[in-house]
């Protein structure tokens, strides 16, 4: 499958006509998508709007150069087979196109609850010189893969998903012998709200609201020196005009007015919106549609940070200066939550780095 | 001021009109419970609970969250606390009129089991550091209903005595031992001993050793074999600090109430709705015995109801993870 910039540059323009707004296969799974209800139109459009904005040829390059991947050293020959969640639009894209870059064969679990939009991406790519038919390979079902061994699995689980996904696997034969695994666990994130300007209570509703939520980019916890008291009317206006625009897709279930009444029971702090949910303590992780609010400093958020450990995805903070000692690896900018860079490191894991350390 | 004790306790009222009656009184005087009532469904508390099916149960998270209380000027009685660590955040149950408890957990045993004729042996290690336990209280109080002396709490890590349980045997009494689940099976480790045939074990389900795992079926089995019982004497109690009334399951998994006390099984994702027999959801519970607290409960346990209203517990509350990327076979 080539060298790496070989691979870049094929993939920067497939990338550049898939992205473009008159391929009608990419307009075409959108639209099913939103239409279908999978996704709402508004975060579909976040989405593939967040790849547009993060993907050219120097971000390849610069990924390939953070990764230490080399011609010598990338996963040529691999098999590798990708198991992709639904819970956000194109959220199996990254590790997608890794294993495209890093030369490894693509093998891809496409997600029922998004089943449209990463094919049109790959039917792109199997269209190329560098990636035939063989090379690039999906299905919506796992068994159709039956019998083919895999050097590399990547997929997102939890201590109560990855017992039935290993089974699963065994069952179908999908792992050579010496397979390795990259498990993401991480479920959620947290962001330390030190300073209340517009621009930080905008990318906190968007952190917060984009997705519903769902996300493992999604913040699920804020802590702040302010109370949500003293922030609650003003955020309330934020999360309106966020929800003007981005209209939330589902609805929670009937518990979450439960979560609400149990609240004004106990005269628990909380900004009750009907579709979401934001309390001041109580982190109970039991529904969706519910952020968590914390009065604290960033030792406060350093400790919550250390108590949820793996399950934490990232750390966002307002800006650059803010220091929170021991956390640098987690930390990241609160306006980069729902859009980041193409080279992000779930789980704090470079995909790239992991795939190309496979033994030749 | 009203007898609550007659209310509950009366063979001849019928049940939802004692619960209307509580109701309102709770809804009057239990702040907690009625801001939470006017939240969630603000029109119950205009028809006076007349429906009872539909009035909200309060997460039973509350005794550890607030002071759930009907008397809120007043000192209660006692206090029961949850097990656990002093870290942890533990459940408080402030107790008035502890009569109304006493009375309960006595006739509720009596409704199972032939009291007088009966010696309570008591074994409860991980409880007894807890000076606050509702358990070791209402041991204690069976206990001392037996004016012959001999039932007792039973000394921890020492094997029960051959001759003792003779005496109980000589004296034409039944054997009852009652304890934390997984004590009793310290108990059966420290040395095998035949209890008499028409003995009952209770277990009360509690995991305070926090040694095994394993489930309710297994458990019986291990305690039928360890005490020489057939498996239908393994019997089993429903109960905690938060609950002034206990359900018991006679031989086999299925719980009973007390007349003044009733379990519907609710939909997790919406309480407000009782799920047809033989699904699993959370356990619900009105326990009138409650009523200076709050009789309406939603516990943290799940579990089915057959057709005939007995109930099996399953086991905890624990929602799968919600958020972020999870590939799930069945879904993705």
């Amino acid at each position: 499958m080539g060298h790496i910039r070989e691979r870049i540059d094929t993939l920067i323009e497939v990338l550049n006509h898939w992205l473009r707004s008159d391929n009608d296969y990419l307009m075409d799974a959108i639209d099913r998508t939103a239409r279908e209800g999978y996704f709402s139109f508004e975060d579909v459009k976040h989405a593939v709007g967040t790849l547009k904005s993060s993907i050219s040829r120097k971000a390849l390059h610069e990924w390939i150069d953070q990764s230490g991947m080399r011609d010598d050293q990338d996963a040529t020959g691999q098999n590798v087979l990708c198991l992709h969640a639904g819970n956000l639009p194109l959220v199996g894209f990254q590790d997608a196109l890794a294993t495209l870059l890093s030369g490894a064969r693509y093998t891809g679990k496409i997600s029922r609850k998004d089943p449209y939009l990463l094919p049109t991406f790959l039917n792109e790519v199997k269209k190329t010189r560098l990636w035939t038919d063989r090379d690039v390979q999906w299905t919506h079902r796992l068994d159709d893969f039956e019998g083919m061994p895999h050097d590399a699995i990547v997929f997102a689980g939890s201590e109560s998903s990855v017992p039935d996904v290993k089974k699963a696997i065994g069952q179908y034969q999908l792992a050579a012998g010496d397979v390795r695994f990259l498990i993401r666990t991480a479920h959620f994130s947290l962001a330390y709200l030190d300073r209340k300007r517009a621009a930080d209570m905008q990318a906190l509703v968007e952190s917060i609201f984009r997705y519903g939520g769902k996300g493992c980019r999604s913040v699920a916890i804020v802590v702040s020196p302010f109370s949500l008291d003293e922030l609650k009317d003003e955020l309330r206006n934020y999360i309106k005009d966020f929800w003007l625009d981005n209209p939330q897709h589902q609805c929670p279930r009937p518990k979450l007015r439960y979560q609400y009444a149990y609240n004004r029971g106990i005269e628990r702090s909380q900004l009750w919106l009907k579709y979401f949910l934001l309390q001041e303590g109580g982190l109970e992780f039991d529904q969706d549609f519910t952020c968590y609010w914390l009065q604290g400093d960033g030792t406060t958020a350093r400790e919550i940070a250390d108590q949820y450990g793996p399950q934490l995805q990232s750390l966002f903070v307002t800006h650059p200066g803010v220091r929170l000692a021991g956390m640098e690896q987690k930390k990241e900018l609160l306006s980069n939550a729902q859009q980041p860079p193409i080279s992000w490191k779930p789980d704090g894991v470079d995909t790239l780095t992991w795939l190309a350390e496979a033994e030749k | 001021m009203e007898n609550w004790s007659t209310v509950i306790f009366s063979a001849e009222r019928p049940f939802e009109e004692k619960v209307q009656q509580i109701f309102e009184y709770q809804v009057e005087n239990n702040l907690v419970y009625r801001r939470f009532c006017e939240a969630l469904a603000p029109d119950i508390l205009n028809s006076g609970g007349k429906d009872i099916s539909r009035i909200p149960l309060l997460p039973v998270k509350a005794f550890k969250d607030a002071e759930i209380t009907a008397k809120p000027d007043e000192q209660p009685d006692r206090l029961f606390k949850s097990s656990g660590t002093s870290e942890m955040q533990r459940s408080i149950h402030r107790v008035h009129e502890a009569r109304i408890y006493e009375q309960s957990l006595v006739e509720g045993f009596k409704a199972f089991y032939n009291l007088d004729q009966c010696v309570i042996w008591a074994y409860t290690p991980g409880y007894a550091d807890n000076p606050h336990s509702s358990l070791i209280y209402m041991l204690q109080k069976l206990i001392d209903q037996d004016e012959s002396g001999k039932s007792r709490f039973l000394p921890l890590a020492n094997p029960l005595e051959s001759s003792a349980i003779e005496e109980v045997e000589r004296e034409g009494k039944q054997l009852i031992l009652f304890g934390a689940a997984f004590g009793l099976l310290d108990l059966v480790e420290l040395g095998a001993v035949r209890l008499p045939s028409n003995a009952i074990v209770i277990e009360t389900g509690g995991m305070k050793t926090h040694r095994r795992e394993m489930s309710r079926r297994e458990l019986h089995r291990r305690l039928a074999r360890g005490f020489g019982l057939d498996g239908s004497r393994i019997h089993s109690e429903y109960g905690m600090a938060e609950l002034l009334s206990q359900a018991y399951a006679i031989g086999g998994n299925w719980f009973r109430t007390v007349p003044w006390m009733k379990v519907s099984i609710r939909n997790p994702e919406d309480p407000s709705e009782t799920v047809p027999p033989n699904n699993e959801g959370l356990i619900g519970v009105i326990d009138l015995a409650n009523v200076h607290s709050c009789p309406f409960l939603l516990t943290g346990d799940t579990g089915v109801m057959d057709e005939r209203g007995r109930f099996e517990v399953r086991g905890r509350w624990n929602p799968k993870d919600l958020r972020g990327c999870n590939f799930l076979i069945d879904e993705d």
